[in-house]
């Protein structure tokens, strides 16, 4: 993890001085400029975050030989579900206003639990009724009960 | 106590009773199920209580709150794996009793000890809280600033394990406050041109985000290991025997008080709560060696105080408005969904709120009692629910969740950015809580410092001259730079 670390402190130091460069290009307000203003604690913030990632930057590099390291097929391997249940929920976002909030909720929970079931090995007429049960449940507890809006989509 | 007659003529009508009751037992199923929190269940709620108004909504965050509070101890005992981190102590006694065929008594002994924690605090909740909101009405700006950096540094140095690491966290959800417009004059800062940024990142996007789709995530590859229970048998006591609550007394009591302190201290919560009255306990014990093996007063001990911590937590909150931790920080969030700014006006603007949030805490706790009680025989099964199909429903509620409180597919998107950002997070051993408090306190720091700097003119030195605050600032610099300096000296020594 350590090497993580470090990818990590960089990505952070790059933020933080990013964010510093584009507070200047907040309006100064007439209420107030300099450290009572709106630019002041994006900085500040900005540049504790900076230092703190320096700091980390330099302690993950002291203990890297400490890390162990995984076969890279073997660490890909276990993201790779986390991975499938990124597009399944980014593809749950897009088609939320396309298809309506029934049949997406439906094609996502079968889609997610044959993904994350795969192991057990579930029956497919199995994920089919408790897909369309959790959608059905879902639904009624949402629109009906508790008046929330729900996507309708184009189609219906 | 005058707002208590309020709240009870407010939450003393079969709808609010049912909505507890009906959050209770969700909350209940939350802390059971190892892997979801109260913090999470909370969370996953707030967006449903909109339309109830804020009395039944908060009533409703309350049950939650309380019930998986208690909940944990469910799994703990059965599977010996903590439903929430309050209840690890539990599974010391509570795991080892059931191992010997006395689960049902562990479990009735917890939930009669979490009865007693409950209300005692609650009662501590009642007398202290106006006191406290007294002396707050007389915070300004400086007092509020320092408060919120004493909140942030005391969440750092007590939660995270690694304290640079909790800092950061804290620092990233600050930042997360910083976009859109500012909470002073409403400059719009960083929209980079969307105007959907103008609005910064909405409070359910982000709690969501990093509580809901990080723990999706992160549980995607336990989603097939199932772990055996223990089986209950029938005969289920709901009140123990009258030796056992006399000889426990004592014990019930002091751990009932160590939980509500610990609750109004910011940054330590459960978990700490029940780990001290445990030792406490064994300390006093007549039999300590009994400790781990499945002793009574050892899960008395933690049960009790971890319920008391409900009612502390809420002390600063209502009364300062400033979250002692992750849980509080969500309910703070509910406050501020339906209009209302917890502090020292709350008691005297809204008594109805104040006191409902007294009565509905009491009700919460009393009903946790009659649900667990009646109904432990199918909690102990909701334990088996597949993994592989909980998930799921977690992130389609999440997603309805979000949506509802805008109607914005913006907010989606920003929910699910934040949850891989929790997830690479989580993985690089980062604590969340920190992060969610920065995201919390960072408007209030920020707004305070301001408002201080208005009133005296661009004046910085009033943030350490006045006592109260040069205290809080002083004993948050120390929090930060104590643990690092007992750290170089335990390495000096062993050279």
């Amino acid at each position: 993890m350590n090497n993580s670390d470090k990818t990590l402190s960089i990505v952070l130091f790059l933020f933080s001085v990013f964010m510093f460069m584009m507070s200047f290009a907040i309006p100064e307000n007439s209420l107030g400029s300099g450290i009572s203003g709106p630019s002041f604690f994006p900085q500040m913030w900005a540049i504790i975050l900076a230092s703190l990632s320096i700091i980390l930057f330099f302690k993950s590099r002291r203990k890297e030989e400490k890390g162990t390291h995984k076969g890279f097929l073997k660490s890909l391997g276990e993201y790779k579900k986390v991975f499938y249940m990124l597009i399944a929920s980014l593809g749950y976002i897009f088609m939320l206003d396309v298809l309506g909030y029934l049949l997406t909720t439906l094609l996502f929970l079968i889609t997610t639990i044959s993904v994350l079931s795969s192991e057990v090995k579930l029956k497919k007429t199995y994920i089919f009724i408790v897909s369309s049960l959790i959608t059905a449940t879902t639904y009624f507890i949402f629109a009906k009960l508790l008046n929330v809006f729900l996507p309708t989509g184009i189609i219906f | 106590m005058e707002f208590l007659w309020i709240g009870l003529e407010q939450t003393f009508n079969i709808y609010t009773i049912l909505i507890i009751a009906g959050s209770v037992f969700l909350g209940i199923f939350f802390g059971a199920i190892p892997g979801l929190t109260a913090s999470l269940g909370i969370a996953l709620l707030l967006p449903f209580t909109f339309g109830l108004g804020p009395v039944n909504g908060l009533a409703a965050l309350l049950g939650m709150y309380v019930g998986a509070t208690s909940g944990g101890m469910i799994s703990a005992t059965l599977i010996g794996i903590p439903g929430t981190g309050a209840s690890i102590v539990t599974t010391f006694d509570g795991y080892p009793m059931a191992q010997q065929g006395k689960a049902n008594h562990a479990l009735s002994l917890g939930v009669f000890a979490s009865l007693v924690g409950g209300i005692i605090s609650m009662i501590l909740l009642t007398f202290i809280s106006p006191l406290l909101a007294e002396v707050a009405l007389m915070f300004g700006p400086w007092e509020y600033f320092a408060l919120g950096i004493f909140g942030l540094t005391i969440v750092v140095s007590v939660s995270s394990e690694n304290m640079l690491k909790g800092l950061i966290a804290a620092c990233i959800g600050v930042f997360i406050t910083m976009f859109g417009q500012d909470p002073v004059v409403a400059t719009p800062r960083f929209t980079f041109g969307f105007a959907q940024l103008e609005g910064g990142f909405s409070l359910l996007p982000t709690l969501l985000g990093f509580f809901a789709i990080s723990r999706f995530f992160m549980d995607v590859n336990s989603t097939d290991k199932s772990t055996a229970t223990i089986k209950l048998d029938k005969k289920y006591n709901i009140f123990p025997s009258l030796k056992i609550i006399k000889s426990s007394i004592g014990n019930l009591i002091r751990s009932s008080f160590i939980g509500t302190w610990i609750g109004i201290l910011p940054g330590a919560g459960g978990s700490i709560a029940s780990f001290l009255s445990y030792d406490r306990a064994r300390k006093a014990s007549k039999t300590p060696e009994k400790f781990g093996t499945g002793h009574d007063e050892g899960v008395i001990a933690s049960e009790s105080s971890n319920n008391a911590v409900t009612g502390g937590a809420l002390i600063p909150l209502m009364t300062l408005g400033i979250p002692g931790d992750m849980v509080t920080a969500v309910i703070l969030g509910g406050l501020l969904i339906h209009g209302l700014q917890p502090g020292p006006m709350l008691f005297s603007n809204n008594a109805e709120i104040v006191g409902s949030i007294f009565i509905g805490l009491l009700f919460a706790t009393i009903l946790m009692f009659i649900i667990q009680s009646g109904l432990m025989r199918y909690f102990a099964r909701i334990i088996q629910v597949p993994k592989h199909i909980l998930l799921p429903i977690i992130i389609v509620m999440s997603m309805v969740g979000t949506f509802s409180a805008n109607n914005r597919i913006f907010d989606l998107w920003v929910l699910i950015i934040f949850g891989l950002i929790g997830y690479i997070l989580i993985l690089n051993k980062f604590d969340l809580a920190p992060l969610i408090l920065g995201y919390i306190l960072g408007p209030i720091i920020e707004q305070n410092w301001r408002l201080g700097l208005m009133v005296t003119g661009g004046e910085v030195l009033p943030f350490v001259t006045r006592p109260l605050s040069l205290l809080l600032l002083v004993v948050a610099a120390l929090s930060i730079l104590y643990p690092i300096f007992k750290k170089k000296r335990t390495v000096e020594k062993q050279k």
